[in-house]
């Protein structure tokens, strides 16, 4: 066995998917289902999660946050021919909750569509419907991957500039087309999966049928530290992706880099925030 | 029908049943200990709670360095006590013995803090041990390492509850220092000790990226490949004083790691990372087949209470 957790990719090529989130494509691919992620490391600066955005080829998509110091900003910094260090491919993913006999919703908010394109590229059956919102026109991400790879997908912008003006969860509040019988793919802000979960179940869709992938903050990404906490599980290991039932008591708070709980609607640490 | 099997123990008064446990850090909070408590486990035990918030180190802060060996740098995280206790308070009832470990920067802060959560905890685990702490801070293995400190703060923690008070020491230096440090916790009035915690200082390199993987460069060592460290200090204070109730902890992997701990001397043993790096799905089979296997060892050899190994190893 290997006996390091880290390898060497090296940058191929690299999108400016918006003005603060960009893609990064490496000299090879990986081996990751859909949900999965990495630990990404910069050596002497710090390492974080990001969900695979792609395995062939190899994509990470990358939002930049925190300050000047911190591990997205100095990967904003990198060019092409630089070294990212890498870790295998950890936690679970979609398929393991995949139905092929009922039909399959996504919800991708914001950068929520990073774990839910791969899916959505690798299923024999496409999504019925994919409902995918941001704040603004610029911020839609992976919206040719999405039209691709599903008939049917509805925008949702905050300023109304692009698509139906409103978040995805106004949407599904207002709408008629859900069928109770289907599966639910939800990922983005931990408020909108939270409120989602709500929706869902009041329109009676069984919580077990509503999938989501959370984003809590990650320190070792292998259930040593716990950091990751939602409820009773641990989302590096346990998850990343869990049914509602599973977290829908750990969707009400999020915690920060000392466990400290924060109930606030804006806690910007989380990559799908 | 075989006779039932005992696999208790009891830490001055305080039965843990079967005598396993979490080591201190793995699931770190309430809602996760609350869920472990529903395994085959004797009593849970926190992550070690400070007075005030502390962020703990940057990422990476746990790797692996090849089977059996890991280091760690958390660097004693914690959103102090006040929030952990609201937190106990929420996740109550918690279905078996509840162990609070505290790393306590000065005898006050000890105090407070046992005021704080002895309405609630079983017993406390003092945190003299953890070696991830910055030069110039005060608490972990910045207490375990001088036995005046040692004798201080747990003369302090005694003097506040009547609740059984584990002194959790570091593996420090050779079996003359650390039965230094044990002399110090047994005089003090420790009602059991518990050891090892990770090895200090401890560091992986990245060949490719030739830097050292933790961000805090140095981290404690864990793993099975620990295990013989533990089990030697476990038997030299068992060695020293044959009454004082011993947790063992330290690279414990499979249920033969366990008895073995227990011939050394341990009354209980606690689990980290083989524990931590499991689901928590996967850690209630593991904890599951761990008894299953050391009820089979019992079966084989004729015991009826795991009690009956207790120290075996020193006699002949």
């Amino acid at each position: 066995m290997k006996s390091d957790d880290y390898s060497k990719y090296l940058i191929k090529d690299i999108t400016e998917e918006t003005s603060k989130i960009r893609t990064f494509e490496f000299d090879r691919e990986i081996d990751a289902k859909p949900g999965q992620f990495v630990m990404a490391w910069i050596p002497g600066v710090s390492s974080n999660p990001y969900s695979v955005a792609k395995s062939i080829p190899f994509w990470l998509t990358i939002k930049k946050m925190g300050d000047k110091n911190s591990f997205s900003s100095k990967a904003f910094e990198m060019d092409i021919g630089d070294e990212l260090y890498i870790s295998e491919p950890r936690g679970n993913s979609f398929l393991d909750f995949l139905k092929e006999e009922v039909d399959q919703f996504f919800l991708a908010g914001g950068y929520g569509s990073i774990p839910l394109a791969p899916l959505a590229e690798i299923m024999d059956k496409k999504p019925q419907i994919i409902m995918l919102g941001a704040e603004t026109r610029e911020k839609i991400l992976y919206e040719k991957r999405f039209k691709e790879n599903s008939k049917n997908v509805k925008v949702t912008t905050d300023d109304g500039s692009y698509g139906l003006r409103g978040q995805i969860t106004d949407l599904l509040q207002s709408d008629t087309f859900i069928d109770p019988g289907s599966q639910f793919f939800v990922c983005g802000p931990n408020e909108m999966l939270d409120k989602s979960g709500e929706i869902l179940t009041e329109k009676g869709v069984d919580e077990d049928n509503i999938i989501m992938s959370v984003n809590r903050y990650m320190k070792c990404g292998k259930g040593g530290c716990g950091s990751c906490g939602i409820g009773e599980y641990r989302a590096c290991v346990d998850g990343p992706v869990f049914s509602y039932e599973q977290i829908k008591d750990g969707l009400k708070y999020k915690r920060g880099k000392s466990g400290r709980i924060e109930y606030s609607q804006h806690i910007q640490f989380g990559l799908f925030e | 029908m075989k006779p039932m099997k005992d696999l208790s123990a009891n830490i001055a008064g305080l039965p843990i049943n079967p005598a396993i446990t979490n080591a201190s850090g793995i699931y770190p909070y309430p809602s996760m200990l609350k869920r472990l408590a529903e395994y085959d486990i004797g009593a849970v035990v926190t992550k070690s709670v400070t007075y005030d918030e502390r962020e703990g180190h940057e990422s990476p802060v746990f790797e692996k360095c090849s089977d059996g060996a890991y280091i760690n740098a958390v660097g004693l995280s914690c959103p102090g006590y006040k929030q952990i206790k609201q937190e106990l308070e929420d996740a109550q009832p918690i279905r078996k013995p509840l162990i609070v470990s505290l790393a306590a920067d000065t005898e006050n802060e000890a105090i407070e803090m046992i005021e704080a959560f002895d309405g609630f905890a079983d017993a406390f685990e003092m945190n003299y041990s953890c070696p991830n702490i910055s030069p110039g801070e005060t608490c972990g293995m910045a207490i375990g390492k001088y036995p005046r400190r040692i004798e201080s703060l747990t003369r302090a923690a005694k003097e506040s509850t009547k609740k059984p008070i584990i002194t959790k020491l570091p593996p420090r230096g050779d079996r003359f220092e650390f039965l230094e440090s044990v002399d110090a916790a047994v005089s003090s009035g420790a009602d059991a000790i518990s050891a090892i915690n990770t090895i200090a200082d401890a560091m992986k390199i990245n060949i490719e990226a030739k830097y050292p993987v933790l961000s805090n460069k140095y981290g404690g060592l864990s793993g099975h490949g620990i295990m013989p460290l533990g089990v030697g200090r476990v038997y030299m204070i068992r060695e020293k004083y044959p009454d004082i109730p011993i947790g063992g902890i330290g690279g414990i992997k499979d249920a033969e790691d366990i008895i073995e701990y227990i011939l050394a001397g341990a009354d209980y043993v606690a689990i980290g990372t083989d524990l931590g790096i499991k689901t928590t799905i996967g850690a209630g089979e593991y904890l599951t087949s761990l008894i299953k296997k050391i009820e089979e060892y019992m079966d084989k050899n004729n015991i009826i209470s795991l009690r009956e190994l207790g120290g075996v190893a020193h006699e002949k």
